[in-house]
């Protein structure tokens, strides 16, 4: 069994999905109605690419592509915290 | 033998990722509501991100083409998968409380909101400021006082 030939497939198909999934979060990230609602999508966005971003890096045999993801799904829970601190809180703490 | 095993069923998890991504993008464009919204949501950090992360890491243990670093890139995914999995649900529950205790947006038809009976309500908040407020004009009088005596 030849790996490369076989994770080419599997990388042809997950990337058709992939992408049509990022387009339709991208359309609620532009259109919802609330912040909340934007930051929810930009949420589950950063998290999809960064698990994407490790299937490419497979792929391109890159391990720099692969460990920006780190920092990718630290940034989006980052997000999530400042938005909840200001809007309880009116500040928001370091 | 183990090697096949391993590859395709990393193989299957990241499209089966990919397949809870695309029901999870699709629930999130089409639900009327923040709340279901973010149930939609919650699929797809789970189901579609640490999923297919953790198998890109057993696909990465036996894909020789990496060589030597394949190790390494096992290593980084299973880091990613095992970070999603405890920061997603986190951030999707401060985020949700913020939205319900910060009243932002219309609030949606709820069929029952027990938390809302436990909160305090606006008339409460009055009471409890009136009952701790000072009043003018009891304060004590002072025993000693510079102002003169009338004769």
């Amino acid at each position: 069994m030849n790996f490369e030939v076989a994770f080419l497939d599997v990388l042809y198909f997950s990337a058709v999905i992939y992408a049509l999934a990022f387009i339709l979060y991208g359309i609620r990230a532009i259109k919802g109605p609330t912040t909340a609602d934007i930051i929810l999508a930009v949420d589950c966005l950063s998290f999809d690419m960064a698990a994407f971003m490790v299937v490419l890096g497979i792929y391109f045999k890159s391990i720099m592509l692969a460990s920006g993801a780190i920092i990718l799904a630290l940034w989006a829970f980052m997000l999530d915290l400042y938005y909840t601190k200001y809007v309880l809180y009116g500040e928001v703490e370091v | 033998m183990i090697e096949e095993i391993l590859f395709v069923v990393g193989s299957v998890a990241i499209l089966l990722g990919a397949i809870y991504d695309l029901i999870a993008a699709i629930g999130l464009l089409r639900f009327p509501d923040f709340y279901m919204r973010s149930h939609a949501a919650t699929v797809g950090t789970i189901g579609g991100a640490t999923l297919p992360v953790f198998g890109a890491g057993l696909v990465a243990l036996v894909y020789h083409p990496l060589g030597s670093q394949r190790f390494f890139m096992a290593g980084i995914a299973f880091t990613v998968g095992v970070l999603i999995l405890l920061i997603a649900p986190t951030g999707s529950h401060s985020l949700v409380s913020a939205v319900y205790f910060g009243r932002i947006g219309k609030k949606s038809k709820l069929v029952i909101d027990q938390l809302e009976e436990d909160l305090p309500k606006r008339s409460d908040v009055a009471e409890l400021v009136k009952e701790h407020e000072e009043i003018p004009g009891e304060e004590e009088e002072p025993m000693f006082s510079f102002r003169r005596v009338g004769r």
